[in-house]
């Protein structure tokens, strides 16, 4: 088995194409690790977007029924929320 | 565990060289040493002392290029080598194999089963103890002996074919 030892150490001193950059490794890894945090900033947004639709569509509510509207014109609040709740909830949507 | 750009200064190299060899192509092994990386970093409350971060490492990304060969079932790309068709045998003078120039040992090694080859790169290239390589594949050091051996006899079987067909 030596003679193909001795290949093997011949292999390992011809050297391989060279490492990246640390540096640049370290920027990559950086932005890669950094995307969770990124992803909690999104989900905060949609979890905002959804307090605001739902707000909204309760003021509206509210607005219509002090203005003298029929109080079955509330549901159609919890279902606009059942249609587009899930559309809100969807990322990149 | 060592702060970011340490373990990157530190590790980068031997881990590149690892993943290069394993898959013989940088651009693959930069992903997937990132990747080693970022997963040692996840998991870095899971390292233990007792383990060097060498070979923790080197585990890390023996584990993802296992994973990464299971999806894909065998490697994209190749360095030329001909098919073997196991024409030589294992008694093959060595004499042989003087005529052998690297770039054939490194194609080759590529064309190892990757639990052969993982084990060879890991003793003659990282020159991990046969401990060493045990903890880091997690296997005992019976199979890493096996391993080293069959993988060598196959390597040599393989090259000395390649002699003989050209």
């Amino acid at each position: 088995m030596n003679a193909m030892e001795e290949l093997l150490q011949k292999d390992r001193e011809a050297g391989i194409p060279e490492a990246p950059d640390p540096a640049y490794t370290v920027a990559a890894l950086k932005k890669r690790l950094g995307q969770p945090a990124a992803s909690h900033q999104e989900d905060d947004v949609d979890k905002h977007l959804l307090i605001g639709a739902g707000a909204t569509m309760i003021g509206t509510a509210m607005v219509a029924l002090l203005l003298g509207a029929s109080p079955w014109w509330l549901l159609a609040v919890p279902i606009s929320a059942l249609i587009l709740g899930p559309y809100l909830l969807r990322k990149g949507a | 565990m060592e702060n970011l750009v340490d373990l990157v200064t530190q590790y980068q190299g031997p881990l590149f060289a690892y993943l290069y060899r394993m898959c013989g192509d940088a651009g693959h092994a930069e992903e997937l040493m990132q990747e080693t990386f970022v997963r040692a970093l996840r998991a870095a409350d899971r390292y233990r002392p007792e383990a060097s971060v060498k070979t923790w490492l080197l585990s890390i990304a023996t584990n993802l290029l296992r994973d990464q060969w299971r999806r894909r079932k065998r490697w994209g790309p190749m360095l030329p080598f001909s098919d073997w068709g196991g024409g030589a045998t294992d008694s093959m003078d060595d004499e042989v194999l003087l005529h052998i120039e690297h770039e054939q040992v490194r194609a080759g090694l590529l064309q190892l089963p990757l639990e052969q080859r993982s084990v060879i790169l890991l003793r003659y290239y990282e020159e991990l103890s046969y401990e060493e390589i045990a903890r880091t594949l997690s296997v005992p050091i019976g199979t890493v002996r096996s391993r080293i051996h069959n993988g060598l006899q196959r390597l040599k079987r393989m090259l000395a074919t390649e002699v003989m067909v050209r």
